[in-house]
Protein backbone atom coordinates (compact mmCIF):
# COMPACT_ATOMS: atom_id res chain seq x y z
CA UNK A 1 0.00 0.00 0.00
CA UNK A 2 1.89 3.35 -1.37
CA UNK A 3 0.75 6.37 0.78
CA UNK A 4 1.53 9.56 -0.91
CA UNK A 5 2.53 12.51 1.10
CA UNK A 6 -0.41 14.48 0.15
CA UNK A 7 -2.55 11.94 0.79
CA UNK A 8 -1.13 10.81 4.27
CA UNK A 9 -4.34 11.92 6.22
CA UNK A 10 -6.27 9.37 4.46
CA UNK A 11 -4.29 6.95 6.19
CA UNK A 12 -5.92 5.15 9.97
CA UNK A 13 -2.34 4.81 10.64
CA UNK A 14 -1.56 8.16 10.61
CA UNK A 15 -4.83 8.81 12.87
CA UNK A 16 -3.62 6.31 15.08
CA UNK A 17 -0.05 7.77 16.05
CA UNK A 18 -1.12 11.09 16.29
CA UNK A 19 -4.31 10.93 18.58
CA UNK A 20 -2.03 8.17 20.38
CA UNK A 21 0.50 10.75 20.92
CA UNK A 22 -1.97 13.56 21.94
CA UNK A 23 -3.77 11.62 24.25
CA UNK A 24 -0.20 10.57 25.71
CA UNK A 25 0.69 13.89 26.16
CA UNK A 26 -2.87 15.13 27.43
CA UNK A 27 -2.44 12.32 30.16
CA UNK A 28 0.89 14.23 31.10
CA UNK A 29 -0.01 18.08 30.99
CA UNK A 30 -3.01 17.42 32.73
CA UNK A 31 -1.23 15.16 35.57
CA UNK A 32 -1.63 18.33 38.33
CA UNK A 33 -5.46 17.67 38.33
CA UNK A 34 -5.46 14.50 38.79
CA UNK A 35 -8.27 12.81 36.28
CA UNK A 36 -8.58 9.41 36.34
CA UNK A 37 -6.18 6.94 34.45
CA UNK A 38 -6.39 6.82 30.65
CA UNK A 39 -9.24 9.68 30.45
CA UNK A 40 -7.79 11.15 27.62
CA UNK A 41 -10.48 10.63 25.26
CA UNK A 42 -13.74 8.88 25.42
CA UNK A 43 -16.98 9.67 24.06
CA UNK A 44 -19.22 8.43 26.18
CA UNK A 45 -17.44 9.45 29.88
CA UNK A 46 -17.02 13.01 27.77
CA UNK A 47 -21.26 13.15 27.14
CA UNK A 48 -21.39 12.78 30.46
CA UNK A 49 -19.04 15.20 31.57
CA UNK A 50 -20.84 18.01 29.15
CA UNK A 51 -24.62 16.75 30.36
CA UNK A 52 -23.24 17.71 33.90
CA UNK A 53 -22.58 21.10 32.97
CA UNK A 54 -26.06 21.55 31.61
CA UNK A 55 -28.58 19.34 34.14
CA UNK A 56 -27.94 19.28 37.43
CA UNK A 57 -27.97 15.76 38.30
CA UNK A 58 -25.72 13.90 40.22
CA UNK A 59 -23.64 12.04 37.68
CA UNK A 60 -19.87 10.58 38.84
CA UNK A 61 -18.51 12.92 36.69
CA UNK A 62 -14.78 13.14 37.82
CA UNK A 63 -13.64 16.28 40.03
CA UNK A 64 -11.27 17.77 36.69
CA UNK A 65 -14.80 17.32 34.90
CA UNK A 66 -16.34 19.36 37.39
CA UNK A 67 -13.60 21.83 36.98
CA UNK A 68 -13.05 22.39 33.73
CA UNK A 69 -15.79 21.66 30.76
CA UNK A 70 -14.58 18.91 28.57
CA UNK A 71 -15.02 19.89 24.94
CA UNK A 72 -13.83 17.15 22.86
CA UNK A 73 -16.81 15.82 21.34
CA UNK A 74 -18.05 19.75 20.28
CA UNK A 75 -14.76 19.44 18.95
CA UNK A 76 -14.72 16.39 16.82
CA UNK A 77 -18.21 17.43 15.62
CA UNK A 78 -16.58 20.80 15.05
CA UNK A 79 -13.58 19.31 12.93
CA UNK A 80 -15.28 16.64 11.01
CA UNK A 81 -17.68 19.51 9.67
CA UNK A 82 -14.78 21.62 8.75
CA UNK A 83 -12.83 18.85 6.93
CA UNK A 84 -16.41 17.94 4.89
CA UNK A 85 -16.87 21.33 4.04
CA UNK A 86 -13.56 21.74 2.48
CA UNK A 87 -13.46 18.24 0.88
CA UNK A 88 -17.22 18.77 -0.51
CA UNK A 89 -18.40 15.49 1.26
CA UNK A 90 -20.92 17.18 3.56
CA UNK A 91 -24.34 16.14 2.50
CA UNK A 92 -27.11 16.41 4.86
CA UNK A 93 -28.87 12.81 4.57
CA UNK A 94 -31.99 11.94 5.99
CA UNK A 95 -32.12 9.20 8.69
CA UNK A 96 -34.34 5.41 7.34
CA UNK A 97 -34.74 4.51 10.65
CA UNK A 98 -34.55 7.23 13.82
CA UNK A 99 -36.44 5.19 16.24
CA UNK A 100 -34.24 2.29 15.95
CA UNK A 101 -31.24 4.82 16.35
CA UNK A 102 -32.23 6.14 19.69
CA UNK A 103 -32.73 2.64 20.96
CA UNK A 104 -28.89 1.48 20.13
CA UNK A 105 -28.09 4.93 21.38
CA UNK A 106 -29.51 4.01 24.89
CA UNK A 107 -28.01 0.80 24.53
CA UNK A 108 -24.53 1.60 23.88
CA UNK A 109 -24.21 4.28 26.61
CA UNK A 110 -25.75 2.32 29.03
CA UNK A 111 -23.42 -0.93 28.69
CA UNK A 112 -20.43 2.19 27.58
CA UNK A 113 -21.04 3.28 30.80
CA UNK A 114 -21.18 -0.39 32.97
CA UNK A 115 -17.86 -1.09 31.88
CA UNK A 116 -16.53 2.41 32.31
CA UNK A 117 -15.37 3.38 28.83
CA UNK A 118 -16.84 3.38 25.02
CA UNK A 119 -14.91 1.25 22.56
CA UNK A 120 -12.15 3.77 21.53
CA UNK A 121 -11.27 4.53 25.49
CA UNK A 122 -11.03 0.33 25.63
CA UNK A 123 -7.97 0.12 23.22
CA UNK A 124 -6.68 3.37 25.03
CA UNK A 125 -6.76 1.46 28.66
CA UNK A 126 -5.57 -1.49 27.06
CA UNK A 127 -2.43 0.75 26.19
CA UNK A 128 -2.53 1.92 29.83
CA UNK A 129 -2.47 -1.53 30.99
CA UNK A 130 -5.33 -2.52 33.00
CA UNK A 131 -6.22 -5.78 33.44
CA UNK A 132 -9.85 -4.98 33.18
CA UNK A 133 -9.61 -3.40 30.19
CA UNK A 134 -8.16 -7.41 28.71
CA UNK A 135 -10.66 -8.92 29.77
CA UNK A 136 -13.58 -6.19 28.72
CA UNK A 137 -11.59 -6.31 24.69
CA UNK A 138 -11.72 -10.29 24.65
CA UNK A 139 -15.46 -9.52 25.12
CA UNK A 140 -15.81 -6.73 22.27
CA UNK A 141 -14.45 -8.62 19.86
CA UNK A 142 -17.13 -11.37 20.83
CA UNK A 143 -19.53 -9.41 20.83
CA UNK A 144 -18.61 -8.10 17.43
CA UNK A 145 -18.49 -11.15 15.66
CA UNK A 146 -22.14 -12.17 17.32
CA UNK A 147 -23.72 -9.01 15.87
CA UNK A 148 -21.93 -9.37 12.42
CA UNK A 149 -23.91 -13.12 12.43
CA UNK A 150 -26.83 -11.48 13.72
CA UNK A 151 -26.88 -8.74 10.87
CA UNK A 152 -26.32 -12.00 8.13
CA UNK A 153 -29.07 -14.11 9.72
CA UNK A 154 -31.23 -11.02 9.79
CA UNK A 155 -30.37 -10.51 6.03
CA UNK A 156 -31.06 -13.55 4.87
CA UNK A 157 -34.44 -14.09 6.45
CA UNK B 1 -6.70 28.48 33.43
CA UNK B 2 -10.20 27.40 32.98
CA UNK B 3 -9.94 28.79 28.97
CA UNK B 4 -6.51 27.35 28.58
CA UNK B 5 -7.81 23.63 29.52
CA UNK B 6 -11.13 24.13 27.56
CA UNK B 7 -9.14 25.40 24.69
CA UNK B 8 -6.87 22.22 25.04
CA UNK B 9 -9.47 19.63 25.05
CA UNK B 10 -11.32 21.38 22.05
CA UNK B 11 -8.06 21.07 19.74
CA UNK B 12 -7.71 17.66 20.60
CA UNK B 13 -11.32 16.99 19.14
CA UNK B 14 -10.81 19.22 16.58
CA UNK B 15 -7.78 17.31 15.65
CA UNK B 16 -9.80 14.06 15.96
CA UNK B 17 -12.36 15.19 13.93
CA UNK B 18 -10.17 16.08 11.19
CA UNK B 19 -8.53 13.09 10.58
CA UNK B 20 -11.18 10.93 11.80
CA UNK B 21 -13.11 12.33 8.50
CA UNK B 22 -10.34 11.80 6.36
CA UNK B 23 -8.87 8.47 7.14
CA UNK B 24 -12.89 6.77 8.34
CA UNK B 25 -11.37 5.44 11.32
CA UNK B 26 -13.94 2.77 13.35
CA UNK B 27 -13.14 1.00 15.98
CA UNK B 28 -15.59 -1.70 15.29
CA UNK B 29 -16.32 -1.23 11.99
CA UNK B 30 -13.02 -1.94 11.22
CA UNK B 31 -13.13 -5.59 12.89
CA UNK B 32 -16.45 -5.95 11.57
CA UNK B 33 -15.14 -5.28 7.98
CA UNK B 34 -12.14 -8.10 8.79
CA UNK B 35 -14.68 -10.52 9.91
CA UNK B 36 -16.50 -10.33 6.20
CA UNK B 37 -14.29 -9.26 4.16
CA UNK B 38 -10.94 -9.51 5.31
CA UNK B 39 -10.17 -6.08 4.67
CA UNK B 40 -6.58 -5.33 6.72
CA UNK B 41 -7.40 -1.08 6.23
CA UNK B 42 -9.22 -0.06 9.20
CA UNK B 43 -7.75 -2.30 12.06
CA UNK B 44 -4.22 -1.10 11.31
CA UNK B 45 -5.47 2.30 12.64
CA UNK B 46 -6.83 0.46 15.51
CA UNK B 47 -3.78 -1.32 16.16
CA UNK B 48 -1.26 1.29 15.38
CA UNK B 49 -3.64 3.47 18.15
CA UNK B 50 -2.77 0.80 20.78
CA UNK B 51 0.55 0.16 19.80
CA UNK B 52 1.25 4.18 20.30
CA UNK B 53 0.08 4.72 23.48
CA UNK B 54 1.85 1.15 24.58
CA UNK B 55 5.48 2.01 23.27
CA UNK B 56 5.11 5.34 24.90
CA UNK B 57 3.42 4.40 27.90
CA UNK B 58 6.40 2.03 28.53
CA UNK B 59 8.88 4.67 27.56
CA UNK B 60 7.45 6.79 29.98
CA UNK B 61 7.54 4.63 32.97
CA UNK B 62 10.79 3.41 32.67
CA UNK B 63 11.43 7.75 32.30
CA UNK B 64 9.59 7.97 35.76
CA UNK B 65 7.04 10.45 34.64
CA UNK B 66 4.02 7.60 34.96
CA UNK B 67 3.59 5.22 37.93
CA UNK B 68 0.87 3.37 37.44
CA UNK B 69 -0.30 0.83 39.79
CA UNK B 70 -2.72 -1.79 38.62
CA UNK B 71 -3.76 -4.46 40.31
CA UNK B 72 -2.97 -7.54 39.04
CA UNK B 73 -5.86 -9.88 37.21
CA UNK B 74 -5.00 -13.18 39.78
CA UNK B 75 -6.01 -10.48 42.62
CA UNK B 76 -9.17 -9.41 41.17
CA UNK B 77 -10.12 -13.06 39.90
CA UNK B 78 -12.72 -13.53 42.94
CA UNK B 79 -14.15 -9.69 42.30
CA UNK B 80 -17.53 -9.24 40.78
CA UNK B 81 -16.47 -6.81 38.60
CA UNK B 82 -14.63 -9.50 35.60
CA UNK B 83 -18.09 -10.68 35.22
CA UNK B 84 -19.73 -7.06 34.86
CA UNK B 85 -16.66 -5.98 32.95
CA UNK B 86 -17.01 -8.78 30.05
CA UNK B 87 -20.48 -8.81 29.58
CA UNK B 88 -20.88 -4.94 29.45
CA UNK B 89 -18.24 -5.90 26.71
CA UNK B 90 -20.15 -8.03 24.63
CA UNK B 91 -23.20 -6.22 24.79
CA UNK B 92 -21.24 -3.54 23.79
CA UNK B 93 -19.84 -5.08 21.01
CA UNK B 94 -23.31 -6.38 19.68
CA UNK B 95 -25.08 -2.85 19.63
CA UNK B 96 -22.62 -0.78 18.38
CA UNK B 97 -22.58 -3.40 15.62
CA UNK B 98 -26.09 -3.39 15.06
CA UNK B 99 -25.93 0.49 15.14
CA UNK B 100 -23.31 0.77 12.63
CA UNK B 101 -20.19 1.98 14.12
CA UNK B 102 -18.26 3.53 16.98
CA UNK B 103 -19.30 6.10 19.41
CA UNK B 104 -16.39 8.38 17.60
CA UNK B 105 -17.60 7.14 14.20
CA UNK B 106 -20.96 8.48 14.88
CA UNK B 107 -19.90 11.96 16.08
CA UNK B 108 -17.59 11.95 12.76
CA UNK B 109 -20.69 11.10 10.50
CA UNK B 110 -22.68 14.29 12.55
CA UNK B 111 -20.83 16.50 11.48
CA UNK B 112 -20.60 15.38 8.14
CA UNK B 113 -24.66 15.51 7.80
CA UNK B 114 -25.89 12.37 8.52
CA UNK B 115 -29.02 12.31 10.37
CA UNK B 116 -29.13 8.43 11.49
CA UNK B 117 -25.70 9.32 13.79
CA UNK B 118 -28.05 12.49 15.41
CA UNK B 119 -29.98 10.66 16.44
CA UNK B 120 -28.03 7.64 17.84
CA UNK B 121 -26.46 10.78 20.04
CA UNK B 122 -29.68 11.88 21.31
CA UNK B 123 -30.26 8.13 22.70
CA UNK B 124 -27.15 8.59 23.90
CA UNK B 125 -27.94 11.10 25.94
CA UNK B 126 -31.35 9.88 26.97
CA UNK B 127 -28.91 6.65 28.15
CA UNK B 128 -26.77 8.36 30.30
CA UNK B 129 -29.38 10.08 32.57
CA UNK B 130 -31.51 6.60 32.60
CA UNK B 131 -28.20 5.23 33.62
CA UNK B 132 -27.72 7.37 36.62
CA UNK B 133 -31.25 7.81 37.86
CA UNK B 134 -32.58 4.70 37.49
CA UNK B 135 -30.49 1.87 36.85
CA UNK B 136 -27.59 2.04 38.83
CA UNK B 137 -29.97 0.96 41.82
CA UNK B 138 -30.63 -2.19 39.68
CA UNK B 139 -26.79 -3.56 39.14
CA UNK B 140 -25.45 -2.72 42.39
CA UNK B 141 -27.68 -6.34 43.72
CA UNK B 142 -25.11 -7.79 41.42
CA UNK B 143 -22.10 -6.20 43.26
CA UNK B 144 -20.84 -3.73 40.52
Amino acid sequence: MIIRLKNIGRSPVFFGIVIGCLVVLSEIILKGFNPPTAYGICFVCNTRDLIQWIIPLDLDAPEIARRFIILTIPGVILGSFISAKKNKEFKVQRSAKPVWMVLLGILVSIFGLIIMSCPTRLWLRLGFGDPLALISVVGLLLGIFLGVVTQRIIACL
Amino acid sequence: MFVVISLFYLLLGVITGILGQRSRICFIGGFRDYFIIRDKDLIMGVFSFFVTIRLLVLLFQLIGIFSLNWPSLIAIWNNSFIVMAFIGAVLLGYFATLSGSCPLRHYVQMGQGNTSSMWFALGMLIGIILFYWKIIELISYFGF
